[in-house]
């Protein structure tokens, strides 16, 4: 049975005149990794703001545990806003420290646990300042992960990182969810990436959400066409005009046929090229990337 | 509230900048040492002859120097986001300003306090002037002063959460707000000046202290302006933390 452990209810945020977050409601299950997507100014950014207390909000509530509190949080969550917060004239170490006596977490060996989990050990000793972008994102995951924390609310994370870098976050955080059954909301620019981390996705626009979609619902949607290759593909053609009255079809370039019809019977349709005795080369449902599928409820080319 | 005080004081122990400033200070009291030792020798002007008066200008340029140097310390807090900790980590409010006011202020206080016990206590025993008759109330109300510049100081900072702002508090609050309105009161105001008028500054403060022209009266008066100014600072910060006006 899943527990809903976020639940945002018309959550509001107006600066003067202007709405930023407008009735946005969110429901995030435990131990789930949703991926906040949306354009810029959207408001991604406030809403993960006002979640850990650091803005106000001008109506609506938020539960976190089952429990109402608009900006309350605690030791059970934690958060990674923008860029990662950290003194740059100390070291990893120390700045470990300082939010490891915030915390009160009495537990020294923690830091170092923590910093070689996301690869800074070598350089536990060293000052932010010489840090790279990546390195400084992998230690406020780090600073962020002290409390053992139960929800992990992480603004970009992956911003600034080598494609290495991404990876491993990505594995880290997959490994967070599956192991510690961490609840993870992130949002990110990258949307290859989210793809391949997230287990659900909103896509909020102009402050609003416009949809909550399961990676698995969003699997199905996206799968519009299948994609087929064969040894004569214009005779294949012919063959699933004739014996499945296909019409809603395109033959590539490549001699790709796609079909976007018969999505639900599609073993009906390599069995009927097969008895013909055509050699199938390829044959895979294929659909639309996250990047597409969101943009084609956003309507715009900036996320 | 212990946390708070404890990752304060933490930080405080680790910052470049403080490591930076406590060095200075050492350079500058070693280098200001043989002046302290007979300032007469050193100081042709009218100033050198009233050693009180020369430690009055010691101590107006030590609490502009080190409120500078506080203003940046907390400025930089707010600069780096690192104050936005506190806030995700659920502090109440009332806890985070209490709690980083009185542990940077008594900290910066008696950094600031222990080059001003020199300042006074060196020329004092070295040329025999009887500068002080009531040694510990003298040097306690001192603290207080400093403490209150400390504390004030954390609280104006907190209140601009910028660094540029925060390191030009010495100047603003200790230099124009305190010294500016002083010498106009002084020239246009004369009686005025010679009643309660000038007991928020903090110069005339300590004009009154090493001078020993304080009275029971006086004392009162400056601690209620402190406690004034301290609790309209407080309000007006914690009205800036419930804005909640994060970067």
């Amino acid at each position: 049975m899943t527990t809903t452990i976020i639940k945002l209810n018309n959550l509001t945020k107006r600066y003067g005149k202007a709405t930023v977050v407008d009735n946005f409601n969110l429901e995030v299950e435990q131990g789930s990794i949703c991926g906040l997507i949306g354009p810029n100014g959207a408001g991604k950014t406030t809403i993960m703001k006002m979640m850990a207390g650091l803005t106000n909000t001008s109506g609506g509530t938020m539960e976190f545990f089952g429990q109402k509190g608009n900006g309350i949080t605690s030791s059970r969550m934690s958060f990674m806003i923008e860029n990662p917060m950290m003194d740059i004239n100390m070291t990893a170490r120390q700045n470990m420290d300082y939010i490891r006596i915030l915390k009160g977490i009495a537990d020294p060996k923690k830091t170092e646990e923590l910093l070689k989990f996301v690869g800074l050990s070598d350089v536990i000793d060293k000052k932010a300042k010489t840090f790279s972008l990546g390195m400084r994102q992998r230690l406020g995951i780090a600073m962020a992960l002290l409390s053992d924390p139960e929800i992990l609310v992480l603004d970009e994370p992956v911003n600034g990182l080598d494609p290495e870098g991404m990876v491993d976050v990505r594995l880290m955080l997959k490994k967070l969810s599956d192991e510690r059954n961490v609840t993870i909301l992130i949002s990110s620019h990258l949307l290859s990436e989210l793809s391949e981390l997230c287990t659900e996705y909103a896509i909020i626009n102009g402050g609003r959400l416009v949809e909550k979609i399961s990676a698995e619902e969003l699997l199905v949607k996206c799968e519009n066409h299948i994609a087929i290759r064969t040894d004569n593909i214009n005779r294949t053609v012919a063959l699933l005009e004739e014996k499945l009255h296909i019409k809603n079809y395109k033959v590539y370039r490549d001699e790709e046929l796609h079909i976007f019809e018969q999505l639900d019977d599609i073993a009906l349709v390599s069995k009927t090229i097969t008895d013909a005795g055509f050699t199938i080369l390829k044959f895979v449902c294929e659909g639309a990337s996250l990047e597409e599928y969101y943009l084609s409820k956003v309507g715009g080319n900036n996320v | 509230m212990y946390n708070l005080i404890k990752a304060e004081l933490y930080r405080l122990r680790h910052s470049g900048l403080y490591a930076f400033f406590m060095f200075v200070t050492a350079i500058a009291m070693a280098a200001l040492l043989p002046i302290m030792m007979n300032p007469k020798e050193y100081i042709k002007a009218d100033l050198a002859s009233s050693v009180f008066t020369f430690s009055q200008v010691l101590f107006a340029m030590i609490v502009l120097c080190t409120t500078t140097v506080l203003g940046v310390y907390v400025g930089t807090l707010y600069n780096n986001r690192m104050a936005n900790y506190e806030v995700m980590n659920g502090y109440p409010t009332f806890k985070i300003i209490t709690s980083k006011s009185l542990s940077l202020g008594f900290i910066h206080a008696l950094i600031t306090y222990i080059p001003m016990m020199a300042v006074l206590l060196i020329p004092a025993l070295k040329n025999g002037n009887g500068l002080i008759e009531e040694p510990v109330k003298m040097f306690i109300l001192l603290f207080v002063i400093i403490l209150h510049c400390s504390i004030v100081t954390v609280l104006y900072s907190m209140f601009f959460k910028n660094l540029v702002f925060a390191s030009l508090l010495g100047y603003v609050r200790f230099g124009i707000l305190d010294m500016v309105p002083t010498v106009i009161i002084v020239e246009e105001f004369p009686k005025l000046a010679e009643k309660e008028a000038l007991n928020i500054s903090i110069s005339q403060q300590c004009m009154s202290l090493v001078r020993e022209t304080y009275d029971q009266r006086f004392i009162l008066w400056v601690v209620l302006s402190m406690i004034v100014e301290s609790a309209i600072l407080f309000g007006l910060v914690y009205y800036s933390y419930t804005r909640k006006k994060f970067r």
